[in-house]
């Protein structure tokens, strides 16, 4: 009888226990989360930054806005990947926090794979990293369209890489059950940096692809 | 909680994924189409500022960092 009233109060004890570790790791995420908005927060002036210097430099002889002949099949395309990713990777947090361990792992896989393929269309298909295969719309040596062109997508590109890096990591640990619908920390801030990767590019894609008069690159 | 509205609750937040992803790309058309045929830099950040807003309130979940019951 004494050691099962022992076992009992053991039992409220873990409990108990777990309670104050959970609201413990919740009061973290909070802190986290902030943390997280801060580091975006700096980022953005880095993207704003690249931002200002387009609309600054890329100006025909009366001062209108204009942009070079980029190649438009390619940057509809990657944007539609890219938005794409972005769904998977939400799927991947809200199977996590419903406990839906497979669909986690899965929409991980293809938000990294989404985000690759996004990063051959880049380097491949709009820079002509490989001549051979397709040939590229700018060179880095197009003058200000071509330093634009590959600083902006370039800084953006090493954001999706990292974030692909990032997701592939988050899937090693969630494969080795690092991750709960209670404890999901490593999920939701992979989760929302790959959504600001996306956010960066939402702006990033108008204004290299679509706003202004189309001008040629050797100007 | 019940077994029947828990798996209501997580249809309607996987449902309303889908319907974000479909207003992005919706929007991204509008984008493109404008682009061609009118080109106008006003607009044209209206629909990435809108774009914007879906992608920071729905998929970044922006609320959960004053709210204690947001994911």
């Amino acid at each position: 009888m004494s050691a099962i009233a022992i076992g009992h109060a053991e039992e409220q004890d873990h409990g108990h226990a777990h309670e104050i570790d959970l609201a413990t790791y919740q009061e973290n995420t909070r802190r986290n989360r902030l943390g997280m908005w801060l580091f975006f927060a700096s980022e953005a002036f880095l993207f704003l930054a690249l931002l200002a210097t387009r609309f600054y430099l890329w100006r025909g002889p009366h001062g209108e806005i204009v942009r070079p002949d980029l190649g438009q099949t390619a940057g509809l395309v990657v944007t539609v990947i890219l938005l794409l990713s972005s769904y998977f990777m939400n799927r991947a947090e809200v199977s996590i926090a419903n406990n839906k361990r497979t669909d986690f792992l899965i929409s991980l896989l293809i938000t990294a794979v989404l985000g690759t393929a996004f990063l051959v269309g880049v380097v491949v298909w709009e820079w002509g990293m490989f001549p051979s295969l397709v040939e590229g719309h700018i060179k880095p040596t197009d003058g200000v369209f071509g330093a634009v062109v590959f600083g902006m997508t370039g800084m953006h590109a090493l954001h999706v890489l990292s974030g692909v890096v990032l997701i592939l990591n988050v899937w090693w640990l969630g494969r080795k059950g690092h991750f709960s619908s209670e404890r999901h920390w490593g999920v939701e801030a992979c989760a929302i940096y790959w959504h600001y990767v996306d956010l960066v590019w939402i702006f990033f894609y108008p204004a290299l692809y679509l706003i202004g008069e189309t001008i040629g690159a050797g100007h | 909680m019940s077994e029947h509205s828990t798996t209501k609750r997580r249809s309607g937040i996987y449902r309303e994924g889908v319907l974000v992803a479909i207003g992005l790309t919706i929007l991204t058309a509008v984008e493109f189409y404008i682009a061609l045929n009118l080109s106008s830099f006003a607009i044209m950040m209206i629909l990435a500022l809108l774009k914007a807003i879906l992608v920071v309130n729905y998929f970044m979940h922006i609320r959960s960092l004053w709210s204690e019951d947001e994911h």
